[in-house]
């Protein structure tokens, strides 16, 4: 479900955002951190359980998670990626808050995947080979 | 609806044009979908004005044709430790907006509600008591927070 460069990139930002909706379509955002760990995405939670995304999940659980960073080059540059999928709600033994295990059913990304030396540069008219944190070996392995 | 801390950690007017907020929006029978976005406030600090690179070809375009409830997050990391995050969320109703000239349409927000933590007890100056330390140090230089105590 994820890339090598989607997981590596996650791990570098973990500071992720969730978005919760009613069931009829009011939505809820909020910045959490979160892991993947297999092909789901754990989020954590400060005080999980008295928080309004905590309820709304247990009402419906669609969720939707971003991350993003900003390219250093002028706006509107942003790189990042998109799950959407169903979340369950978690509570390890001994753990002292519950958690959200989210399955993805859908995974998109705009600025992680494109080979350094091609695309997202081109299309964006510059160079970010330098501008980027660790090395991206390996070739794409999303297996959808 | 905005407090003084709030209108000056989003950014009023062309000045919070740079900051990026995190919008969601959901389908009517509550698929939600999230996505980065430059937000900021109107210039008499009401409503929300989103902008987006595209705005008229994206996901959230058409989401918002059906459905205008959304949702927008504004969020920094105080680099702790603790780790800590503060912001501001606004949900409202979306309505779509085009400028003469403008290249792209763009979202005018009109809150219902409005949250924020570490915001205005930032300016009040408890929140680093409650949560232990002193936060002026672990400030990002230019984040725009709100609250910055004269030295």
């Amino acid at each position: 479900m994820f890339t090598r460069a989607e997981r590596d990139y996650i791990a570098q930002n973990p500071l992720g955002r969730i978005a919760v909706s009613t069931p009829d379509g009011k939505p809820h955002a909020v910045p959490l951190f979160t892991r993947i760990e297999g092909d789901k995405v754990i989020c954590t939670g400060f005080n999980m359980a008295k928080s309004y995304k905590y309820r709304v999940v247990q009402k419906n659980p669609w969720v939707a998670v971003v991350w993003d960073s900003r390219l250093p080059t002028p706006p509107p540059n942003i790189a990042g990626i998109e799950v959407r999928g169903t979340a369950v709600i978690k509570h390890d033994p001994g753990a002292s808050d519950a958690h959200f295990e989210v399955t993805p059913t859908k995974v998109f990304s705009w600025g992680i995947n494109e080979d350094p030396a091609t695309s997202f540069e081109k299309k964006m008219g510059f160079d970010m080979k330098h501008q980027r944190a660790g090395a991206r070996e390996g070739a794409p392995d999303r297996k959808d | 609806m905005f407090t003084d801390a709030e209108k000056a950690f989003i950014g009023v007017g062309k000045a919070g044009e740079v900051r990026i907020a995190r919008m969601a929006t959901s389908t009517t029978d509550g698929q939600p979908h999230v996505v980065p976005l430059r937000a900021h406030l109107n210039e008499d600090g009401t409503k929300v004005i989103v902008l987006g690179n595209q705005m008229a070809k994206s996901y959230k375009y058409r989401q918002v044709q059906k459905n205008p409830k959304v949702a927008i997050v504004w969020d920094t990391e105080v680099l702790g430790p603790p780790r800590v995050i503060k912001g501001v969320e606004v949900r409202g109703t979306a309505v779509i907006k085009h400028d003469p000239g403008a290249s792209d349409p763009h979202f005018e927000v009109t809150p219902t509600k409005v949250f924020s933590w570490g915001i205005n007890e930032v300016a009040a100056g408890s929140f680093e008591k409650k949560m232990g330390f002193d936060m002026v140090h672990h400030r990002r230089p230019g984040s725009g927070n709100a609250g910055e105590r004269p030295a």
